[in-house]
């Protein structure tokens, strides 16, 4: 579905991506981990074409999507989150998620009723149905991660790219979230999503994928993952009880 | 909700009231009534702009060109009245699209800037083609068919109605989500299938029209122009302290303010005419004053003493939008 082949990135001297290639197919729920600065950020940056790649390709479904603005991307099926989350801080929560439901690729051809009327199940799905009409702005961190995920749903993404989705959640509110994004890949998206928190990946993702320094360091089925020394060693630092503790 | 329902009707009656004075006001009302309306159109024209985070220092630029279509169109083609406005609405609308696909992605100062050099750029040209614009001197309009003053102020107060019936439009409808969207986070935005280009052209073909529209009736209205007069520091002005006055991005922000600014000006001028610059230093003054303690402007102020939430719109004026939106940050 989602194919990286050899795409590198430099700022300068820094070669933040290089040489990375990776597959996501259909249906996957997709992890990907590595130490801050590995480049994951810049990675979803070069597949939303906030950035241009350096070299490489990039293909979506089969067609090329390297060059292309981010609303392109978006209008072809890709839903992404930010990291530093990006709320429309003066409207309300409800018309956030609208402006996902207007803008769309389908979005074009819904009343505002249509698209307002689409807003509940994501809003449901993310736990913000109560804060609906409470200004974007004045949310707690883990309603913004939060309102970030409706918006991006209410674009109905074929591939949700998801970063760093669970910061600034509390337990609870994780183990929800991770009980809806379980639905929501259930429903027919697949999801590639970068994620400090083992357990998360561990749980949800089916494939992950390591960078390390802008470079692929392994790649393979989450146990593969966190029991690769390599791995430990570059992402971790420590053995795999206390990093599971932290 | 019964000030909501209570809304409309008062609406109603302001825009009877204004279609009404030109054809059975008192001298003093209908001149009052016409400067308030023309200000009303630029105070909706800028604060449509503003909503899409476009903060246009320059608003005279489409003003003055209005004014120079309706005028040339009139005295080298034989316009009528309404042709001449036809014209000045294309200018401008097109002035305003050609303005969005320059400015490309500017944002914040730099795209005010812009616009500021737009207008000063405009006033340069006027003043360097004399054979064509009268030059410094200025040029009177010489219409084959003068359409009578009655006409002219009734006009400015149709105008005045459709721009207010046309903002309504804008806030109920999917532009308001996506220059909300723009105006809150232009990358992010996109992320959601916003193509900011493209809004971002329509509001200014749009706010570009109306104030040009302004521009050509006040040259029918006043029968002359020159270059000082077109590209005025004093529209551009008028044109945004009245949507901060009244609470920008709000809708009825605009018109409040725009009454509250004609009201200012002649009250000052009235009171402290006699002393050079007074009327700058009130209107200076109550600036300072509304954005100390009526940062949601005289709209926002009413609303709160109404014991209701001013509206999600108003409720964090930003006059200055952030210029980086680090949504691409690594």
């Amino acid at each position: 579905m989602l194919t990286i082949n050899k795409v590198s990135k430099t700022f300068g001297g820094l070669r933040a991506i290089d040489d990375v290639s990776l597959n996501v197919k259909q249906g996957q729920f997709f992890g990907i981990i590595g130490a801050n600065g590995a480049g994951k950020t810049t990675l979803l940056n070069l597949v939303t074409g906030y950035l241009p790649p350096t070299s490489g390709t990039i293909e979506f479904e089969g067609k090329p999507i390297h060059g292309l603005p981010p609303y392109r991307v978006a209008h072809r099926g890709i839903g992404r989150t930010f990291q530093i989350t990006q709320p429309f801080a003066e409207m309300s929560v409800l018309d956030n998620v609208m402006t996902g439901a207007l803008f769309s690729s389908n979005g074009a051809r819904r009343s505002l009723q249509e698209a307002r009327a689409m807003c509940d199940e994501p809003l449901r799905l993310v736990g913000l149905t109560a804060q609906a009409d409470l200004q974007a702005g004045a949310l707690t961190l883990g309603g913004k991660k939060k309102l970030e995920l409706a918006r991006v749903l209410a674009t109905e993404p074929k591939l949700l790219l998801l970063d760093e989705v669970m910061g600034g959640l509390t337990r609870a509110e994780i183990e929800d979230l991770m009980i809806s994004l379980r639905r929501i890949h259930a429903a027919g998206t697949t999801v590639v999503m970068i994620e400090h928190l083992v357990h998360v990946i561990l749980d949800l993702c089916d494939h992950v994928f390591v960078l390390n320094f802008g470079r692929e360091l392994f790649r393979g089925t989450p146990n593969d993952v966190i029991s690769h020394p390599e791995v430990i060693e570059a992402y971790l630092g420590k053995p795999l009880t206390a990093a599971e503790r932290a | 909700m019964s000030t909501r329902s209570l809304a409309i009707p008062v609406w109603a009656v302001c825009a009877l009231v204004l279609l009404l004075v030109p054809a059975y006001g008192s001298p003093t009302f209908v001149d009052l009534a016409f400067r308030t309306a023309s200000l009303i159109v630029l105070a909706i024209s800028w604060n449509l702009m503003a909503s899409a985070g476009l903060i246009s220092l320059g608003h005279s630029a489409f003003f003055g060109l209005g004014g120079y279509v309706g005028i040339l169109s009139a005295n080298l083609l034989g316009a009528p009245f309404w042709l001449s406005l036809v014209g000045a609405v294309i200018a401008g609308t097109l002035l305003g699209s050609g303005l969005a696909l320059i400015t490309g992605r500017m944002r914040g100062i730099y795209f005010a800037i812009t616009t500021l050099a737009a207008s000063e750029g405009l006033r340069v040209i006027a003043v360097m083609l004399p054979d064509l614009t009268g030059g410094a001197k200025g040029a009177y309009l010489k219409a084959a068919t003068f359409p009578g003053v009655l006409a002219i102020n009734l006009a400015m107060s149709l105008v005045a109605v459709a721009a207010c019936i046309i903002a309504w439009m804008v806030s109920r409808s999917r532009f308001h989500y996506a220059f909300r969207a723009m105006r809150a986070n232009e990358a992010a935005s996109q992320m959601l299938g916003i193509f900011p280009l493209k809004y971002r052209t329509a509001i200014m073909a749009l706010s570009g029209g109306m104030a040009s529209l302004v521009g050509g009736v006040e040259v029918w209205h006043g029968g002359y122009l020159d270059p000082a007069v077109a590209f005025d520091l004093h529209i551009t002005i008028t044109s945004q302290i009245a949507p901060i006055l009244g609470g920008i991005y709000t809708l009825s922000g605009p018109i409040l303010g725009a009454i509250a600014t004609v009201f200012l000006g002649d009250a000052t001028r009235i009171a402290l005419g006699h002393l050079q610059g007074a009327s700058l230093l009130v209107f200076g003054l109550v600036l300072v004053f509304c954005v100390l303690y009526l940062p949601q402007g005289i709209q926002g102020g009413l609303l709160r003493m109404l014991g209701k939430r001013p509206s999600e719109a108003a409720a964090e004026p930003k006059l200055s939008p952030t210029v980086a939106t680090g949504a691409a940050k690594p």
